[in-house]
């Protein structure tokens, strides 16, 4: 019953508040850091070969974006070692670093609601 | 007595900024409270229409800043609260005819006399918005459960953020419709303060009521009625519980409860 119910108020893979909510996620972050995905991109060809100057790193799992948190914004990379040649048995070892591109360096405190 | 200066904005048009200031003005005067009403949207103002003072302005704003009368002669007193008055905005100028220190001059003089001067900010970033929250020293932040509204309101948050002299920022969600949020077909109170990240004082549901009273000019009954005076009592400091938008959801909605839909 609860499934015709369901069909009959057209429940989809997702809810369009949940789209709502990822493009938003986006759009903030984007708008906030005035870093547009283009930019972005270019920005993470550079760190990685500067990053490759020093060490090898398995390229193609490179991941780098901007995240939302709170009011602050953070450009998170994770950068994933390349494995060894020589210690095939050895674990990938990873670098991975975050950061903040908040210009919200005062935040406000206000006791009249909790 | 130093009053407080709120100005209410919201960067997107038409997500109910000047609804809401009247609809505080008249919840801040039921409640004993002193208030004048400042209609910053210069050249385009309709705050006198919702607060149906409309055919009572002799003077305005920019008489006031361009020495024509004094502040007092701008004052349209509310017919039905005697606590509460209006100053309109010119409706044959525009924005310019005013500048953010114009506005504080004006503010700080009526702070003197009053509990609260509520500002109704213009839409947009640019001048009017300048002017409106020059002399702020709070800003509510009135926005839609809607994508384009939420980016505004994250955009004007910011630009608040980044003055010189940050003043504390709230927030107000307005139009929330408890049927399409049950169902996941819009954003949640719960998702727009997240993705913000500033304080709610005040959450109105949507209602037909609000068209009904705009277009007499009075405040607005039922529960948005209820959901202006919380957030009034919150001004002045009071702890409201947030509204139980819960109770009375849609036909649908009651007959897919009914049916055990989730």
């Amino acid at each position: 019953m609860s499934n015709i119910v369901d069909r009959f108020f057209s429940r989809k893979d997702q809810r369009s508040a949940k789209t709502a909510m990822e493009r938003l996620r986006f759009v903030l972050v984007t708008d906030r850091s005035q870093l547009s995905p283009e930019k972005l991109r270019e920005m993470q060809a550079e760190i990685i070969d500067v990053i490759k100057k020093y060490c090898r790193i398995d390229e193609s799992a490179v991941e780098m974006k901007l995240e939302l948190r709170e009011r602050e914004n953070y450009l998170v990379a994770d950068i994933p070692l390349a494995k060894s040649v020589e210690q095939p048995n050895e674990e990938p070892g990873r670098i991975a670093f975050s950061l903040q591109t908040s210009n919200s360096s005062s935040k406000l405190e206000d006791d009249d609601l909790d | 007595m130093s009053g407080r200066v709120i100005t209410i904005t919201s960067g997107k048009g038409g997500v109910g900024k000047t609804t809401t200031t009247a609809n505080l003005a008249m919840s801040l005067a039921s409640l004993d409270k002193k208030v004048v009403a400042i209609d910053a949207d210069i050249g385009l103002r309709n705050l006198d229409l919702m607060m149906g003072l409309e055919n009572r302005i002799v003077y305005d704003l920019v008489d006031v800043v361009e020495g024509r009368c004094k502040l007092k002669q701008a004052m349209v007193k509310h017919k039905d609260y005697p606590s509460l008055a209006l100053i309109p905005a010119s409706q044959v100028r525009d924005k310019t005819a005013i500048s953010p220190q114009d506005m504080i001059t004006v503010a700080n003089e009526l702070k003197q006399v009053h509990d609260f001067v509520l500002i109704d900010s213009p839409a947009g970033i640019e001048w009017g918005f300048k002017n409106a929250v020059a002399p702020a020293d709070e800003v509510l932040v009135v926005t839609n459960p809607e994508v384009s509204a939420v980016r505004d309101a994250d955009r004007i948050i910011g630009l608040l953020e980044a003055e010189d002299r940050p003043v504390p920022v709230r927030l107000i969600v307005n139009r929330i419709k408890l049927g399409m949020v049950r169902r996941g077909d819009m954003l949640s109170v719960e998702d727009v303060v997240s993705l913000l990240s500033i304080k709610l004082i005040g959450v109105v549901p949507d209602d037909e009521i609000i068209i009904k009273s705009s277009n007499e000019g009075v405040a607005a009954t039922g529960r948005p009625k209820q959901a202006f005076e919380d957030i009034a009592r919150r001004l002045m400091g009071e702890k409201v519980p947030f509204m139980n938008l819960d109770s009375n959801g849609g036909v649908l909605e009651r007959f897919r409860k009914l049916f055990g839909g989730g």
